[in-house]
């Protein structure tokens, strides 16, 4: 009886310390951002936005900021674009052969990143492409592809078929068929993977530092470089903004699901 | 065309389909089916899965590649073109309705892909929503449609740019029962007023029965028969046919001779009845041949015809009509009465004669009979 009357507050506690656990790690970086020293103190010293003013002022911050955006931005509409394709051509293959094809695709996420990157840096190497942002944009493009193509299968196999067939037989060429009803039906899908990729290439670090150079350097390489050479609370800054980009990033997730699965479920034939 | 934008253009042409065959590596799908379709006609495939009822629509539709023959429809020869040259109106069974236009859209997406102005744009999809009862409905989202009414936005986009030939695959086989009834008399008014060919699959053979002008049932990629419903259904070309649409009982009988166009034959077991029959359509068999009866054929006590002793085994009253499951000397046998003709519930074990009339049983060879319909 008691032991009924305590179970209720008991879960509570539980869930309370599992959810603390996870999350206070990650939102210490929020006061220590703050902090008037210029090295990282918990509990901070003071209150300040200047790391702020380091994060977003002229300089190597922002730089490299603006080159993660540039990157991720090039490089999730890169895999987008491959990986929708990919799936649709999937989709087509025979089922043995699908399943095989999958698996390859599937690779870049498998495989250990420090493989991936040691692989590419070799083969970057020989093709000059160490150092630039287009090695780093076709790098993240690679390993951002299975998000794309995972997102993107799992709306068409929900899919009625049928409604190509309907848009042919009214008249549309197999073209206008594929931008008037295909792509409209497995939007959700593809907004999903670009978002994935997008913030999978945005905190990407291993093969980033592979085959990043001076001038190409990441937003995650730069704070690297600024945990390991300066201790900077810089870094705390630049995580705090971090942190309220992939919040917002994942409520438009969140929004592009809700809008996929309110359409009705198609039938099978 | 501009007098009466609002109108749907009679959509009646013939279809031919002539020696169609289509092999899915050695499986034969569809085997040299030949059918001819006239305009304004009705006519049903009616089939088990798997009889290539779905197959043939589809190679009409432009989905499926025919491995030989051709499909005309009126003189146009459509057998090689892709679907969206073949200008048809298809109705699927998911109603593969796009979820991300609303009703309006739906209908006017032939209409927009054929560039007509605005203006009869929204004419001739009033006119196809008034049709369907959907009026109100125009600017609904799919998702907020009922089965019944996903189904009239279906049929709406399929005949509003006026095909020559209206194609539909099983497309009440998702709604319940009434629903069903009401959308199969609503299809053939629709039908009727706008004088459409109709190609229909189904594998309902209620369904099949009210609605077709004729009726094709089909099997192992073959016609087994065509015909109006009725003669069909009063003269089945073969055991396969009387078992596939309604119900039949089949009665062992041999050989004795004839008397005219009636054929003697007398049932097997221990007290032989001799019955009059008629010959099925193989012509008269002397050989092992069986009989069959409708159930709605066999009578209590008839004054004239074949009359056989029988026990009552179980009886059941349907609502209107009253099922009696009998023995007899030479194996069961099910009746079907009229509530009227049957008052009363009728003991098990009660000992009545049964008839019919003679030419009410249609003998074919026995072996026909062991070739059970694949459901």
């Amino acid at each position: 009886m008691s032991l009924r009357l305590l179970a209720r507050p008991l879960l509570g506690a539980i869930v309370f310390a599992v959810c603390a656990y996870l999350v206070i790690p990650t939102l210490i970086v929020v006061p220590i951002s703050f902090t008037q020293t210029d090295y990282i103190s918990f509990p901070p010293e003071g209150f300040s936005l200047q790391w702020y003013e380091t994060f977003l002022g002229a300089g190597p911050w922002r730089n490299a900021t603006l080159n993660s955006f540039l990157v991720a931005a090039i490089s999730a509409l890169l895999a987008t674009v491959v990986g929708t394709s990919a799936a649709l051509g999937l989709h087509r293959l025979p089922r043995a052969l699908a399943r095989l094809a999958i698996w390859i695709v599937l690779l870049p996420m498998v495989v250990p990143s420090i493989i991936m990157a040691v692989a590419l840096y070799g083969a970057f190497a020989s093709l000059d492409l160490i150092g630039t942002r287009i090695g780093l944009i076709l790098a993240h493009a690679l390993l951002t592809l299975p998000f794309v193509v995972i997102n993107v299968s799992a709306v068409m196999q929900k899919m009625d078929w049928r409604m190509v067939d309907a848009a042919r037989s009214l008249g549309a060429s197999p073209n206008k068929a594929f931008w008037k009803v295909t792509l409209p039906s497995i939007l959700p899908g593809v907004i999903a993977g670009l978002v994935f990729a997008f913030l999978t290439s945005f905190d990407e670090v291993v093969v980033a530092l592979f085959v990043t150079g001076i001038d190409s350097v990441t937003l995650p390489v730069q704070m690297w470089n600024g945990i390991r050479f300066e201790i900077s609370p810089a870094v705390a800054a630049a995580s705090t903004m971090l942190l309220l980009l992939s919040i917002f990033a994942l409520a438009a997730y969140g929004a592009a699901r809700r809008v996929g699965r309110s359409a009705p479920e198609g039938m099978n034939a | 065309m501009t007098a009466s934008p609002g109108r749907i253009d009679g959509i009646g042409a013939s279809i031919h389909i002539e020696a169609l065959t289509k092999n899915y590596e050695s499986f034969k799908a569809v085997d040299n089916i030949s059918l001819a379709v006239a305009p304004g006609e009705f006519v049903t495939l009616l089939g088990s899965s798997g009889s290539g009822k779905t197959t043939t629509l589809m190679a009409v539709a432009g989905f499926v590649a025919p491995t030989s023959g051709t499909i005309r429809i009126g003189d146009r020869d459509i057998s090689r073109l892709p679907p969206e040259k073949r200008g048809l109106g298809v109705v699927f069974q998911s109603y593969a309705l796009f979820p991300h236009y609303d009703v309006f859209e739906n209908i006017a997406f032939p209409l927009r892909l054929r560039r007509l102005p605005e203006a009869d744009i929204r004419a001739k999809v009033a006119r196809a929503l008034e049709l369907v009862d959907l009026g109100p409905l125009a600017k609904r989202r799919i998702a907020a449609l009922s089965g019944g009414q996903q189904q009239r936005v279906a049929l709406a986009r399929a005949i509003v740019f006026s095909p020559p030939v209206l194609l539909m695959d099983e497309p009440l086989g998702a709604l319940d029962r009434k629903l069903r009834e009401q959308l199969q008399s609503e299809i053939k008014r629709i039908q009727r007023d706008i004088g459409a060919t109709v190609l229909y699959v189904t594998h309902d053979q209620e369904e099949a029965l009210s609605m077709s002008d004729r009726l094709a049932i089909m099997r192992h990629g073959r016609i087994a028969q065509i015909g109006a419903p009725d003669d069909v259904y009063a003269r089945p070309a073969s055991p396969f046919a009387a078992r596939f649409l309604g119900e039949s009982n089949f009665v062992p009988v041999r050989f004795l001779g004839r008397d005219g166009d009636m054929t003697i034959v007398e049932t097997e077991g221990a007290t032989p009845q001799r019955v009059q029959a008629v010959a099925g359509p193989a012509g008269i068999c002397e050989g092992a041949i069986i009989g069959m009866i409708r159930p709605e054929a066999i009578r209590i006590d008839p004054a004239d015809g074949a009359r056989v002793p029988a026990t009552v085994e179980r009886c059941e009253y349907l609502g209107p009509t009253v099922r009696l499951t009998l023995t007899t000397d030479f194996g069961p046998l099910t009746a079907r009465l009229s509530r009227t003709d049957c008052p009363q519930e009728i003991a098990s074990g009660t000992a009545v004669i049964v008839g019919w009339d003679a030419k009410d049983m249609i003998l074919f060879p026995r072996d026909e009979a062991e070739d059970e319909p694949r459901w």
